[in-house]
């Protein structure tokens, strides 16, 4: 994944509702050096943007004499998975919203969208 | 009828809509929730039918209702209504984007995984890709 944003010069930033020990876990787990984590525990920004999905119960699965069972946690949201390209003017270039929930999933997407935005102009040095 | 009958019934319909309970959450994590539990609302209207139908008896006809009973039947349906309210809970329309294609990306103080704060107008000069994503759950 990295070569790809490097090619273009662009660099990424990634948000979600973890809080800071979730995101710092995640970012060790999947190896993502390249990508700046960021952390929006009380979804401050997720709603600046519109992009709060709201759930109706969130469970967690508890092990009850053997048994998985999903117990209510709470009312909680997430982040609806959204992609921003912003250009050197910060000016917003690609929206994509496609529903995934893994950063690897739409690679060929942001792929297709790297090359159709920058590839007639190349990063200035 | 005796006392133990009416008890055994109360008894019985208040395991049944134990049992309703325990057989959704069963499915959760299996991912096997049905969209229209219809099973579940049956064994949950079925069980607390029997939680209460001795101690409403009872009561009709004038006799004494044993606390045991009435507990039994109160509870029973207690967790047979909160069952159903919390089918019931129906998440919010998601909304659409507040940015569009030609926009410039709004200023923002953000925070990252070590704690360090970032400021998006610093970012001017620079390409980037702004995800946001579900996160941990």
């Amino acid at each position: 994944m990295k070569p790809l944003f490097e090619e273009h010069g662009v660099s990424v930033f990634a948000l979600s509702k973890d809080n800071q020990d979730e995101a710092k876990a995640h970012k060790e787990r999947d190896q993502l050096g390249f990508v700046t984590l960021l952390s929006d525990p009380k979804m401050k920004h997720i709603r600046s943007f519109g992009l709060e999905h709201h759930k109706a119960l969130e469970f967690k699965t508890w092990n009850v004499m053997g048994i998985p069972l999903g117990v209510p946690g709470g009312f909680k949201s997430m982040a609806i998975p959204t992609s921003i390209l912003v250009d050197e003017d910060g000016k917003v270039r690609w929206i994509d919203q496609a529903d995934d929930y893994r950063m690897r999933g739409d690679l060929q997407r942001i792929q297709d969208a790297l090359h159709n935005t920058f590839a007639s102009n190349p990063p200035r040095e | 009828m005796s006392p133990m009958v009416h008890l055994l019934a109360a008894s019985g319909g208040f395991a049944i809509v134990v049992f309703g309970w325990l057989h959704y959450l069963s499915l959760i994590p299996k991912e096997k929730v049905p969209k229209k539990p219809v099973f579940s609302l049956v064994v949950m209207f079925v069980g607390s039918l029997a939680a209460n139908t001795p101690w409403i008896v009872l009561w009709w006809r004038g006799g004494g209702v044993h606390t045991m009973l009435l507990a039994l039947g109160i509870s029973g349906l207690g967790l047979a209504l909160f069952f159903v309210y919390l089918l019931g809970q129906a998440p919010l329309p998601d909304q659409p984007i507040k940015l569009k294609i030609g926009d410039i990306f709004p200023e923002l103080e953000v925070v990252d995984a070590y704690g360090q704060k970032h400021y998006t107008k610093d970012w001017k000069g620079q390409r980037y890709l702004f995800k946001f994503f579900r996160g941990h759950w």
